[in-house]
C-alpha cells in the first residue's frame, strides 16, 4: 500500500531555502540539473553533486527523508543501471557465457544511475521546501513572459494547480480502494497475470469514476464562482524577490560556471 | 471464539516526518455472537481500530487475536481467509462498486476466495434476499446506474456473500435517511440473531448504536476512553460531554430532569421505559389522570 508516497510532498520548515521565492529555487534546480547532465568529468561531477548536497543540507530536512523518497525508485535505477551495463559494447572487463561486462558500460551505467539520483534529489529539494500554491505560482510568474506570444500560463498553472491538489486526494482515495477490495479477498500478491488482473480492474474503475465525478464538480463549482480564466485575476499573496533570492540565484549561477569553466579548461 | 484485543498500538508512517500515532494501548474483547457499538470523536481512531482487526492493518505494538490465531503472524491465503471470516464494510462502501452487473460486483468477493460457481450464486441470492434486492430486478443491472442508496445496498450485499462470522462496518447509517438507517439497523440485527453474526458498528450516531448493540467502546485519541453496556456508558454523561459526544435526545432530556427528580434514572434505552421514569418521579402531578394536569 502507498505508506510513503513521500516524493512531491511537502515539508514545512522554517529553513533559509523554505524561506526563497518559488522562481528562485525553480532556476536553481534547472541550473543544477543542467549542471549534472553537461558534466562530462569525474571532476565535474563530483563538485556539482556536493553543491547538490550542500543545497539540501541548507533545507535542514534530514538526508534520510531524501534517500527514502529515491528508494522508492529503485527498480527504475537499478534497470537503467543494468541496461547500460550489459548492452554497452566495448573493452570487455568480464565475460561470461553471453553475458559481458564492458568498461564503458559500467561508466556510463554508473552516470545514467547517478543523473538519475541526483534528479531526484533536486526535485524533492524542490517540493519539500516549496508548498504546491507557491510552486505553481513560481511557474506560473516564470511564464507570464510567454504570455505575448499567446502561451496560455495562467491557464497551465490552473490545470497544474488543479493537478497537484488532487494528487494527494488521489492516492487518498486509492489507499482507501484498495484497502476496501482487499477487504473483499482481493489478493494482489499471488497468481498469475490473468488472475491479478482483475484485482487490479477492482481499483482502477472505482477512481476513474470518482475523478471524473470530481472533474465535473470542480468544474461546475468553479463556474459558479464565477471562473472565467487569467486575465485580471489578483492573488491573496504575491510573491516577491528579496535580497536571499538575488544572493541564491547569482551564487548558483556563479557556481554553475565555475564548474563549467574548471571542467573546460583544467 | 472472540476477538482480544492486547495492548494493541498502531502509528501511521512511523520514523517520517508525517507519523502519527492513532491508537494507544488498546486492550478489549469482541465477544462472540454480540452487537458492539464503537464511537468517538472524529479522529479518535475508530477506523484504524476496524482496519487491525481485519488484519488490514498491523498493530505496530501489541497483539491482535482473531480465532485464536495472531494477525501479524498471518500472510498470503491466509490473511485472505481472515478477511472471510471479519468482513469490514468500509464508510461509503457505494465508491467501491466496479464491476458492470450488480451479480459480479457482488460475486466479486466469494470468487475470491475460491468458491465454486455453484457456491458463489447461493452466496449471492442469499445477500440480495437479506438486503431485499430482487434478484430478477436487480441481477443484470449495470451498477452505475443504481441511485446511491441501491449502491450502498449492492455493497453490503458484497460483503455479505462472503458470510463473514464477524461483520464491522464503518459509519454504516451516514448518508441514509431515517428509513434508510431503520432499514439497516433492522438487518443488522436479523443477522446476528439469526446468523449469530457477531457484528461491530462504528458511529457518531449514539442512537443509532442504543438502537442494537449491547455494549460501546469509547475512543478519545487514540484510547478506550469508556467500555461497557450502553446503559453503562450512558451514565457517564458528563465524560461523553468531555470527549464531544451528545447522547441521543431521550437520554439528555432524562438527564435534564434528574436535576429535579435524583430519582430517575437516566440511562434507560426506549421510550417506554423513559416514559415510565418520568411518571414515576413525577407522580405527585400524574395522580388523578391526564385530565387533572
Ligand atoms: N492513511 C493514513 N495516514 C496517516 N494518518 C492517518 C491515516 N488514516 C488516519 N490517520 C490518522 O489517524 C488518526 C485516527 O484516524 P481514524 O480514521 O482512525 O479516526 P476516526 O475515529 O475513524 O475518525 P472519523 O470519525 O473522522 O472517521 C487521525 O489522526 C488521522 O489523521
Ligand atoms: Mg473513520
Amino acid at each position: 500500500m502507498f505508506e510513503g508516497a513521500i516524493i512531491g510532498q511537502y515539508v514545512p520548515g522554517e529553513s533559509m531555502v523554505h524561506r526563497l521565492d518559488p522562481r528562485t529555487k525553480l532556476i536553481l534546480t534547472i541550473i543544477m540539473m543542467t549542471v549534472v547532465f553537461m558534466a562530462s568529468s569525474g571532476w565535474g561531477l563530483a563538485l556539482s553533486v556536493g553543491v547538490i548536497f550542500f543545497l539540501i543540507w541548507l533545507t535542514g530536512i534530514p538526508l534520510s527523508i531524501y534517500l527514502r523518497g529515491i528508494r522508492s525508485f529503485r527498480i527504475l535505477i537499478i534497470i537503467t543501471f543494468g541496461f547500460q551495463l550489459f548492452l554497452v559494447p566495448g573493452e570487455p572487463l568480464l565475460q561470461w557465457n553471453f553475458i559481458h561486462i564492458s568498461r564503458e558500460g559500467l561508466t556510463l551505467g554508473g552516470l545514467m544511475a547517478l543523473r538519475l539520483v541526483v534528479v531526484l534529489l533536486l526535485a524533492q529539494f524542490l517540493t519539500f521546501t516549496t508548498s504546491p500554491m507557491a510552486l505553481i505560482d513560481g511557474i506560473e510568474k516564470l511564464l507570464s513572459p510567454l504570455n505575448k506570444v499567446g502561451v496560455p500560463a495562467h491557464e497551465m498553472a490552473m490545470v497544474m494547480s488543479i493537478a497537484l491538489r488532487f494528487i494527494p486526494i488521489f492516492f487518498m482515495e486509492a489507499d482507501r480502494i484498495i484497502r476496501a477490495q482487499v477487504s473483499r479477498g482481493a489478493d494482489f500478491e499471488s497468481g498469475n497475470v490473468i488472475t491479478r488482473l482483475k484485482p487490479l480492474t477492482s481499483i482502477i474503475a472505482p477512481l476513474f469514476i470518482k475523478a471524473f465525478q470530481r472533474a465535473d464538480d470542480l468544474a461546475l463549482a468553479m463556474e459558479a464562482r464565477g471562473y472565467q480564466g487569467g486575465e485580471g485575476r489578483t492573488r491573496l499573496r504575491e510573491i516577491r524577490l528579496r535580497r536571499l533570492d538575488l544572493l541564491f540565484l547569482s551564487t548558483g549561477l556563479m557556481v554553475a560556471l565555475g564548474i563549467r569553466l574548471i571542467e573546460v579548461y583544467v | 471464539m472472540p476477538i482480544y484485543l492486547k495492548n494493541v498500538c498502531f502509528t501511521y508512517q512511523p520514523d517520517s516526518p508525517f507519523q502519527n500515532q492513532a491508537l494507544n494501548g488498546i486492550s478489549c474483547t469482541i465477544h462472540d455472537g454480540e452487537i458492539i457499538g464503537v464511537t468517538g470523536p472524529t479522529g479518535a481512531g475508530k477506523s484504524t481500530f476496524l482496519q487491525l482487526l481485519n488484519g488490514i492493518l498491523k498493530p505496530t505494538a501489541g497483539e491482535v487475536e482473531v480465532d485464536g490465531v495472531v494477525t501479524s503472524q498471518l500472510k498470503g491465503r491466509a490473511l485472505v481467509n481472515l478477511r472471510q471470516k471479519v468482513g469490514l464494510v468500509f464508510q461509503f462502501p457505494e465508491d467501491q462498486l466496479f464491476e458492470v452487473r450488480v451479480f459480479d460486483d457482488i460475486a466479486f468477493g466469494p470468487r475470491n476466495l475460491g468458491w465454486s460457481e455453484d457456491k458463489v450464486k447461493r452466496a449471492v441470492q442469499w445477500a440480495m434476499d437479506m438486503l431485499g434486492l430482487d434478484k430478477d430486478e436487480f441481477q443484470d443491472r449495470s451498477t452505475q446506474e443504481l441511485s446511491s442508496g441501491q449502491k450502498r445496498r449492492v455493497a453490503l450485499a458484497g460483503s455479505l456473500a462472503m458470510r463473514p462470522n464477524y461483520l464491522l462496518l464503518d459509519e454504516p447509517t451516514a448518508g441514509l435517511d431515517a428509513y434508510g438507517r431503520q432499514l439497516l439497523l433492522a438487518l443488522l440485527r436479523k443477522l446476528n440473531r439469526e446468523y449469530r453474526t457477531t457484528v461491530v458498528i462504528v458511529s457518531h450516531r449514539l442512537e443509532d448504536l442504543a438502537a442494537v448493540c449491547q455494549r460501546l467502546l469509547v475512543f478519545q485519541a487514540g484510547q478506550l476512553a469508556l467500555q461497557g453496556t450502553v446503559s453503562g456508558v450512558f451514565g457517564h454523561q458528563e465524560a461523553l460531554q468531555e470527549v464531544g459526544l451528545q447522547l441521543p435526545p431521550l437520554n439528555e432530556l432524562l438527564w435534564k430532569l434528574k436535576a429535579y427528580r435524583p430519582e430517575i434514572d437516566p440511562t434507560v434505552l426506549t421510550l417506554e421505559e423513559a416514559a415510565g421514569e418520568i411518571e414515576r418521579a413525577f407522580e405527585v402531578y400524574f395522580q388523578g389522570g391526564p385530565e387533572d394536569v
